[in-house]
Order: C-alpha cells, then structure tokens, then sequence
C-alpha cells in the first residue's frame, strides 16, 4: 500500500510537471514567433514515465488480483452446500432425544430444563 | 458454493471456537453465509451468546437472525423446548411477520405435527400463493412423512412455476436417484449443468447417474463428464478420478471384440490412474498398495 501510494503522488506530479512543461514551451514559441510542430522530447519522455508509474499505482493500491480460472484454489468448489431449504427434522437425531435430553451436553445453561433462553424477555421487549 | 478456502476457514472457526477461543459470532455467520448444516454447534454457541445479555446486546439488530438460526438448529436437534423459546421470543418482536409464521409450521414439523403443519402452510399459501420457502416446506413434509412420491409430484408442480430455482431440481434429481428413476434424475442434472455450468458437483453426479444406468453410449457420455469435473476442479476430485478409470474399464468390456475404429483421447486412461497413484502416494501413502492391487486387477495398470 505505502509503496504504491508514494509511486502514484510521484507519477501525479511528473504528468503535473508535463503540464507545466507544455506551457512554457508554448509560451517560449509564441516569443520565438515559431509554429507549433509538436511536443519537445522530455515531454514525451515525462508522459510515457508518468503513465507508467500511475498504472503500476492503479494496480498495486486498491488490493490483491482474484483468480478467475475455476480450479484456482480459491474459486475451486469442493461441495455443495446443503440443501436447507428442504431440511427434514425427522433424522437419528428424533429418535435420540429421549436418551440425550437427560444431562446432555448441548445446553450450558440448563439446570433445571425449564428455563433455557434466561433473559429472553427482556430482549424481545427493548 | 462452498470453496475450498472457504470450507478451510469454516473448519479452522469452528475448532477455534470449540477449543474455547472466541469468534463465535463469526463462526455463526460463516456457517449461515456457506449454509452448513452444523445444527449441533451453532445450538451450542449460539445459545451461549444468547444466553449472554452483554453478548447479545452487542449484535444489535443482527440479534434477531441469530434467534432465527438457533430455532432451525434446535429444530434439528430435536430442542423442541429451545426452538419454541426463540420462536416466541421472534413472535413477540415482530408480530405478523411471516417469516415467523414460516418457524412456527416448521416448529410443529419438527415435533412431528403433520396435519398441524400441513394446515399451517395451507393457510400461508393461501395469503400468498407465490412464496417459494412455504412450497419448499411442503415437499420438505411429504419427504419426512416418508412418501417421495408425492414429493416427486408436488416438486414437479412447484418446477412447472419456478424453472430457475436450482435448488428445487437439485432436490428432484437427488429424490429420483433415491427412487432409482435414473433417466428422469438425468434431466433434472441436465437442467442444472445448463443453469450452472461452471460447477462441477453437478458434473459429477450427472456423470454418476450416466454410469449407473449403464450402455455404451451413456458410458462414454459418463466418461466426458467425469473429465469436464476433473478440468473444473484440477484434478483435485478424487472420485472424477475413479470415475474415469471405472467407466474406461466397462467401455472396453463393452467394446472388446468389437473393432475399435475410433478412440477419442486414448491417453486418458492412463492419465486418470497416474493421477490417482501420486494423489494416493502424497496424501495417504499407507493406502497405496490397496490403490495398486485394485488398479492391478481392472488391469489398468500393470
């Protein structure tokens, strides 16, 4: 980030200081009552430089490049996820729950197996 | 989709968070953002944020997609109790809403309410008639009921209105392979090959149904499939693999006699064994020389 950012401000000014080169080679012309044929040579130069480094700015500041072909790591689909909106609740897990209810593992809060969500009124009502 | 990294990052959260180290509401949404179905965890974590008035007060308006997730989950784990506690909790808030309605029928669903549900959803259809969650839920129910027939039929129905849902012909195609109507489970894959061309789960499992209902030319067909999901994947997909080596070897049980007067790509089947011997040699070398007898005996490899 640092480094691109400082390459862009130093390209911005080099096409800035093109700028400023043009004009006061026109204005040398318009002393010398000269035509204007075309730009000098270090201008040329300074915008080919300043292209260059404001591309090499665009690219490197605003992040990292995606990869697009399909089996790149990070496009590669390993499965597909699950189909939840055809979800069934009458699995292993309905004829488990009598045995698993009693001091089970998956509530932390549940002493008494009455009062599971503690608090929850309080929450609906702000 | 679930990608590689992603599925990667899914399994790093959620042994972070078992092993006490925080990040649970990430895990949370990571788990929704993928659609895993993680019931048991997110039951576990997202109670103990919800039991937690600081915690909870912290996610704000996010507050209420975590009940909503918890009540699925406890649903599925067969909380009757807890599930019902979210469900009041979200009816309380926004009452009317009908996505809450939506919780309540898949409430007496899970306790096993058939007709209850059933009757639900009838009087939810009939405000509104196009809402695809509720029909879902129906086909959802003759499925659990234990009748796939019917689901068949009311999916079907329900595919005549919504063509571009592919998660409705993904879930034909997975009822027809159960009722081992393999043709009608083929165009259903067909469908989403040409909705979704890009993913190669579909491939693959088009390419499945192709070899289990056998003949040459679905043999062959199979095998383009099985090579189209190794090119999406990088070669990555283990059972493409084995794919290719199993239809190579019953196309040349087909053909053998048979003139052979055009092979397309015969290095193919070569090239699926090789790749198959070094994944094996790299990622579970203890199982190779299995891997090699069996090459040995479809005489793949000599």
């Amino acid at each position: 980030m640092g480094v691109g950012f400082v390459v862009g401000v130093l390209g911005g000014l080099v096409l800035a200081h093109a700028a400023y080169a043009t004009i006061q080679y026109r204005g040398m012309l318009k002393i010398m009552e000269e035509e204007f044929s075309g730009p000098p040579t270090n201008v040329v130069i300074e915008l080919l430089l300043g292209l260059v480094l404001c591309v090499v700015a665009g690219l490197a500041v605003p992040g990292k490049f995606c990869s697009i072909p399909p089996d790149a790591e990070e496009n590669r689909v390993v499965s597909l996820p699950t189909n939840l909106d055809f979800m069934i609740f009458n699995h292993r897990a309905f004829e488990k729950v009598d045995d698993v209810s009693q001091g089970s593992s998956i509530f932390v809060n549940n002493e008494n197996g009455d009062r599971l969500l503690k608090g929850q009124g309080g929450g609906g009502r702000d | 989709m679930v990608g590689a990294a992603e599925e990667a990052q899914l399994n790093r959260l959620e042994s972070q968070v078992d092993n006490g180290g925080g990040g649970a509401w990430e895990y949370l949404c990571l788990v929704r953002k993928l659609k895993a179905r993680r019931s048991e965890k997110v039951l576990l974590h997202g109670l103990s944020i919800l039991n937690n008035p600081k915690d909870r007060s912290r996610l704000g308006g996010e507050e209420w997609t975590l009940y909503e997730q918890v009540a699925i989950a406890a649903m599925d784990c067969q909380k009757i109790d807890v599930a019902k506690e979210c469900v009041a909790a979200l009816s309380q808030k926004f009452p009317g809403s009908l996505r809450v309605s939506r919780l309540e029928g898949m409430l007496l669903e899970a306790k096993g309410e058939w007709a209850d549900a059933e009757k639900a959803y009838t009087c939810l259809l009939e405000e509104n008639p196009l809402d695809q969650v509720i029909h879902k839920r129906k086909v959802a129910m003759a499925k659990a009921q234990g009748n796939p027939s019917a689901a068949v039929e009311y999916l079907n129905k329900y595919l005549s209105t919504f063509m571009a849902d592919h998660d409705a012909w993904r879930e034909l195609a997975e009822i027809y392979v159960g009722l081992q109507m393999y043709k009608q489970a083929a165009f259903c894959y067909e469908e989403l090959i040409l909705c979704q061309p890009a993913i190669p789960p579909y491939h693959l499992a088009y390419a499945d149904v192709l070899y289990t209902m056998g003949g040459l030319e679905n043999l062959q067909t199979a095998k383009k499939y099985y090579a189209s999901t190794i090119s999406l994947t990088g070669g990555k997909n283990t059972r493409a693999l084995y794919g290719i080596c199993l239809t190579t070897v019953a196309i040349n049980q087909l053909t053998k006699g048979r003139n052979k007067e055009e092979k397309e790509s015969p290095e193919l089947q070569f090239l699926a064994p090789a790749a198959l011997l070094k994944d094996y040699k790299q990622r579970a070398p203890e199982k190779l020389p299995l891997l090699t007898s069996m090459l040995k005996n479809m005489k793949i490899i000599s």
